[in-house]
């Protein structure tokens, strides 16, 4: 069940995506955003579906996995739809049942809102699905360097953020085990009455909690007798490189961009 | 209790990127009061196969039968439910799986999700921490004001107090130190004994293998390579090379005597009753 999601998950590779700069993949990945909300027609739409079936190819995923692992995003998909459907008027009326009318502009807004919602999710799973973790924090504080001189913690935040991008898998093993553990003492959270599965989490977010701040103090410890005492002055393992692929790459998406200005209406 | 493994296969994460063969086609046999040791190398696919019977895992193809109770693809959750009333597993680190306020309400867990009374519950919870050595004192206390060895012993009360017919342990003496890990395998060839269970063992060490199981199953690669007595595997050197598997320390001195001319007619079960017998010879 949760083994099929791929939302924010990484899975190595050896794509020219995945070898790409990681400031370059966020900056394409914000410009190709603003290119989304640009698209007004069926021409422009249908670009957007090109490019990121493009990428996806270039990314050496496979379409029918990623849509499979975005199952939970459709649900919003499909609420967007119905909302568009019933609630956008003009057009020529198509149902009209009293209560409610269906109109032809309702359907095309249905689809044109849906398809960008689903690029805007793809195009950012496309960035995860290839980035690691690790990469795209580094990068983030890269670039957000700047926001130091407004006595912003940019390395603090950083810091934080890949800690905990760090043990997600590690505290997902964990519940699994604790899961399995509890279940074989007959824990019973998948059946019953709500209010039984509630009393039935308890065995299983207790000792996940304990592990947790465990983990945590354990961790804080290593760090302080390492002498870790902030950015100062630290420098990085892994130092990023920006390539020529990486300006081609955003030359190509804004001349994307300039396409799709020139084809909406 | 008979278990019967017929045919399974088992598929993680299947139809995705990550989809792996943890088991591939495996058929064995565990029966009533004998101690199994199933060794193998990291990733072989031990964890998987213990975790099949007590439905942890259902089998992707195949079936596991528990005497008349039978464990597939689609079965039900009543059916697993039952199943786990016999089948108990231990875990590496069971000490992770402690939560209530009160060591004695944390061993009555189990007994109580399975239908037993609260009052029976605390019977079977009194019984099973005193035959751990458990000291009264603690029952009252909060399990994680335990020190680690203790909040071992009273994770493993929790489940001998559900009063499994089949015991599962999975590297249960991982993170020990030598004496706590003697004391702890001593302890599950006694329970074995007094309480006629059968047992499973997964584990690395080949020296508590050869000690204490009757029968060994070897798994590579998800399969089932080797099956068959103790003493006719663990002493075979070849075959396990084959496996990248080491003998067990008394059956590797013992072939080294042999070499240089001495007679040892059974090779001893450790270490410790080889240094026994050895000091009676020369008396
Ligand atoms: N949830 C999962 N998803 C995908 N693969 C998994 C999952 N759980 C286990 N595996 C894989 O299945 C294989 C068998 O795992 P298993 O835990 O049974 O091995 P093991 O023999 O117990 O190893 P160890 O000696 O390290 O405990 C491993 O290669 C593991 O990576
Ligand atoms: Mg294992």
């Amino acid at each position: 069940m949760l083994s099929s999601m791929i939302l924010g998950r990484y899975i190595p590779g050896d794509s020219v995506i995945h070898k790409m700069d990681p400031r370059s993949k966020i900056i394409m990945t914000v410009l190709f955003m603003a290119i989304v909300f640009m698209a007004n027609n069926t021409l422009t739409y249908a670009a957007l579906i090109l490019f990121v079936l493009f990428v996806l190819a270039l990314a050496k995923l496979n379409p029918i996995f990623v849509i499979k692992g975005l199952k939970i995003v459709f649900v919003l998909l499909i609420f967007t739809f119905l909302m568009h459907l019933f609630l956008t008027k003009g057009g020529t009326v198509l149902i009209d049942a009293g209560w409610f009318t269906i109109e032809s502009e309702g359907i095309v807004r249905g689809v044109f809102i849906g398809t960008r919602l689903v690029m805007l999710v793809v195009i950012t799973t496309i960035m995860t699905l290839t980035t690691s973790p690790i990469s795209l924090t580094d990068a983030i504080e890269k670039m957000a360097h700047p926001l130091k001189k407004i006595k912003v913690p940019v390395h603090e935040i950083a810091m934080m953020m890949s800690i905990s991008l760090r043990f997600i898998p590690t505290l997902m093993d964990e519940t699994d085990k604790i899961i399995k553990a509890q279940s074989s003492r007959g824990s019973t959270f998948m059946t019953g009455k709500v209010k039984d599965r509630i009393k039935a989490l308890l065995p299983i977010i207790i000792p996940l909690f304990v592990s947790a701040f465990q983990r945590a103090e354990d961790m804080a410890i290593a760090m302080e007798v390492r002498g870790y005492t902030g950015g100062e002055g630290r420098t990085s393992f892994r130092v990023l490189k920006w390539t020529f692929k990486d300006t081609l790459g955003i030359i190509f998406v804004i001349l994307f961009g300039v396409l799709v200005w020139w084809l909406r209406t | 209790m008979n278990i019967l493994i017929d045919d399974v296969s088992v598929t993680y994460q299947p139809k995705t990127p990550f989809q792996y063969h943890a088991l591939k086609n495996i058929s064995t046999e565990f029966r009533t009061g004998k101690f199994y040791g199933i060794v193998g190398q990291t990733g072989s696919g031990k964890s998987t196969l213990v975790q099949l019977l007590n439905g942890l895992i259902l089998p992707t193809t195949g079936t596991v039968k528990i005497d008349d109770l039978e464990l597939k693809r689609r079965t039900k959750y009543k059916m697993i439910h039952e199943v786990r009333k016999y089948i108990g597993i231990v875990f590496q680190f069971p000490e992770h799986q402690l939560f209530e306020e009160t060591v004695l309400k944390d061993v009555m867990f189990g007994p109580m999700n399975m239908g037993v009374s609260e009052k029976d519950a605390q019977t079977r919870a009194l019984h099973y921490l005193n035959e751990l050595h458990v000291d009264p004192a603690l029952y009252e206390k909060s399990p994680f004001d335990l020190s680690g060895g203790q909040m071992r012993k009273v994770a493993l009360a929790g489940i001998l107090a559900m009063e499994p017919k089949v015991l599962i342990l999975d590297e249960p003496t991982a993170g020990l130190d030598p004496s706590s890990h003697k004391e702890t395998m001593e302890l599950f060839k006694r329970l074995r004994e007094e309480l006629k269970l059968t047992i499973i063992l997964v584990t690395h060490d080949m020296n508590d293998v050869f000690e204490y199981s009757d029968e060994v199953r070897i798994l590579e690669a998800g399969r089932i390579v080797e099956s068959g007595p103790t003493e006719d595997i663990l002493t075979d050197q070849k075959l396990l090379e084959r496996y990248s598997l080491n003998l067990p320390d008394v059956v590797r001195l013992s072939h080294d005597l042999i070499r240089k001319g001495h007679t040892i007619d059974k090779i001893p079960k450790s270490i410790d009753e080889f240094i026994v017998e050895w000091r009676l010879r020369d008396a």
